[in-house]
Parts: structure tokens; sequence; C-alpha cells
């Protein structure tokens, strides 16, 4: 690898290109350059073997456009939903709105009431402890919580500009050097 | 190795053509080019499987032209393994295509219809993503959060600098110099 850096530019291009976010077009012009760029071909190879390695099913992830049969069943589904919650409506009276999300892999339970948010997690083998970060849209770390047992309550605060707004919640079970050894999925929280 | 030294000059043709040289090119050319050559055909074809026959077809090809010396020009040869590597894809296209012409009557090849194409991580066998993760382990806790960041939750490159409270360049540093880490401990890894 060469004492050199790349750009801030190309450092997204290769999220871009590796999350399947670029064109046909852009995706080409990028598979060029990288034939004719050792450095960012050899960054393109670290940053794929390093996705793979820790990318587990719960990360949310924007992706590439779905193929036109996904997006068929997904507006059915959507309808049905649509459909569903509508005779809920109907027959439910009114309540104050509850979140729930629960993930399998290592279990974590959310409930969302105004900005109080409570989260319970699978207690792990091994663990010395937890960290429970809520992250932001874009993905930044919004909050940050280290727990010795098994829940956590925190108050998200008042709702400030969209792009601060808690959007996405998820538990780490800590070893006792602080690594990580189970996460849970990135469940999304509501809007509030 | 410099691309002068794939590329023989008309006076080299007249040794022997199966000379050790020629060999060590191209286990050399090999090592340059095969990951991006999977990568590519990875996109493009979908599957693990055909883009490692795509990977092999093209630098075989490459082998023989330069054998032949049909390239003079030393600097033109990453965008010669580039142009066979697309011509070796379209000719694995067309194949595709009259195959399934010929088994179901009607021509539907595209992935994005059939929505079968696999995620380029799928490149990534589970040996290495073990391997991979041990030495993102073995990686101080900052390093290895910094790589997570960029490759696994794709946080863009300038915000992430702006929570850190250092600049874009400073980030790039980092990162490149977390990488050069990882990569010696993965040295550290493939020796054991």
């Amino acid at each position: 690898m060469k004492d050199q850096t790349l750009s801030a530019s190309d450092e997204r291009r290769i999220q871009e290109y590796l999350a399947g976010r670029r064109d046909a077009v852009e995706a080409e012009l990028f598979e060029e350059r990288m034939f004719t760029d050792d450095e960012l071909a050899a960054e393109v190879q670290s940053a794929l073997e390093i996705r793979a390695a820790t990318l587990h099913a719960g990360v949310t992830r924007r992706t590439g456009r779905p193929p036109r049969r996904v997006l068929f069943a997904l507006a059915a589904a959507a309808g049905a939903a649509f459909l569903a919650v509508g005779l809920t409506w109907l027959q439910r009276p009114p309540a104050a709105p509850v979140f729930r999300g629960v993930e399998q892999s290592m279990g974590l339970e959310v409930e969302v009431e105004g900005s109080a948010l409570r989260a319970r997690w699978q207690p792990i083998a091994d663990a010395a402890g937890y960290e429970l970060q809520v992250f932001a849209r874009d993905g930044r770390v919004l909050r940050s919580l280290e727990a010795d047992g098994t829940a956590a309550a925190l108050d998200l605060g008042a709702s400030g500009d969209s792009a601060s707004e808690p959007a996405f919640i998820e538990v780490s079970a800590l070893d006792e050097l602080g690594q990580t050894l189970q996460r849970s999925a990135r469940l999304s929280l509501p809007d509030r | 190795m410099t691309e002068a030294n794939y590329v023989r000059q008309p006076s080299d043709s007249e040794g022997d053509p199966g000379s050790e040289a020629v060999d060590l090119g191209d286990l050399d050319l090999w090592r340059r080019f095969h990951a991006r050559l999977l990568i590519l055909g990875m996109r493009r074809l979908g599957n693990r499987a055909d883009a490692e026959d795509m990977a092999q077809d093209a630098l075989q090809r490459v082998v023989k032209a330069l054998q032949e010396n049909r390239l003079r020009e030393p600097g033109a040869l990453p965008a010669f393994v580039y142009q066979t590597a697309l011509h070796v894809c379209q000719q694995s296209w067309r194949k595709r295509y009259r195959e399934r012409h010929a088994l179901e009557g009607y021509a539907r090849s595209s992935l994005e219809e059939n929505g079968v194409a696999q995620p380029l991580t799928d490149l990534i066998d589970e040996e290495r993503r073990r391997v991979v993760r041990l030495a993102l382990q073995s990686l101080a806790m900052d390093d290895r959060e910094l790589l997570e960041q960029l490759y696994t939750r794709d946080v863009d490159p300038e915000q992430l600098a702006g929570r850190l409270g250092i600049s874009s360049g400073a980030l790039r540093v980092r990162k490149h110099r977390a990488l050069k880490r990882l990569s010696a401990a993965l040295g550290e890894e493939v020796t054991q």
C-alpha cells in the first residue's frame, strides 16, 4: 500500500460502490478507474473484506434499486398492511403510541413513549457490559450509554432538527477489554 | 512490478517464450488484477462462480496477448485488462442469453428482472471473513471503530471527521494508518 491517501470524494465513492448505490454508468467509470489506480483498488478490496467480515443481517443499509418483482411485492404488502392498520384503527379505541421492535439474533426490545425510551436485551455469556447506541438517520451516534445489566432507559429529548432526530438504536455486548462480542440488529425508531 | 515488466519488447520475443520470467510475470499479473477482476465480475455477472470464471478467462487472454506481443505500450496494460474483462463479461452474457432462450423460449436474462444478483460481499468466503474479523479484533478500539464506521455502517467521512473533532484530511490519514495496521495483522494471521 502506498503512503498516500485518497480524496474524501473517493472514500464516498467506495462506500457507494460497495453498497450498490451508484448507478450503472457511475459504477462502470469507478471500475475503469479501479483498474488503473492500484491504491484505489487496494482500498476497495480492504473495504470489501471489512464489510464482509463485520456485516450482519440487521444493519440497516440503503441499497440499490430493488428488482421490479420485489417492488410489486412490496407494493402489495404495503397495500395489505395499510388495509390491516385501517381496520385495526376502526376497531380499537385511540391509545398512546407505543413502538416495539424485536430482533432475534441478539434480542433487543425497545419501547418508545413520547421521548422516553426503554430498552431490554438478551444477556450474552461472558459479556462484561453492554453499550446502547442511538443513531441519527445518517449514521451519526447521538447517544451512547453503557450498562452492566440487560435493560436501560433514556430520554431522547425534545425533537430538534430532523437531521439530529434519533432514528436507529442498537446494543452491543462487550467483553472485559471493551471488544464487541455480539451486536443486535439496528432497529428503526418511530418518528416522533 | 511496473507495466513495462509485463510487456515484452520486440527483442525479448526472440528468446524462449516459455521462460521463467514469463511465468513470474503471470503470477504477478494475477496478484495485481485478480481481486479487482472478481469485483467487476461479481457486479456484472451476479454470482461468484461466474466472476471466478471470468477473471480466469480474462487473465489467460491477457497473458496470451502479452506473449504474442500484441500489447506494445506498457502504460496501456490496466486499460487492456479492463477491456478484456468487459469483453469476457459480454460473452458470458450472450452465452447465458442463448441458453435461457433455448430453455425457456424467451430471453429475459437481466439480473434486474430476475433479482438474483448477489452482493459483492459474497466474494469473501467464510474463512477469510473469520481471519479478517480476528485481525480487526486485534486492532485498537479506535482503529476498529473507525474502519467499521466507514465500511460497514457507511458513515459519511466528513461527518465522521466532524464527530471526532478532526479535519477530513486527518481522518483519511488515521484511516490509512488503521488499514496498514490491519494489513500487518492479516499478514501475521496468514503466516500462522
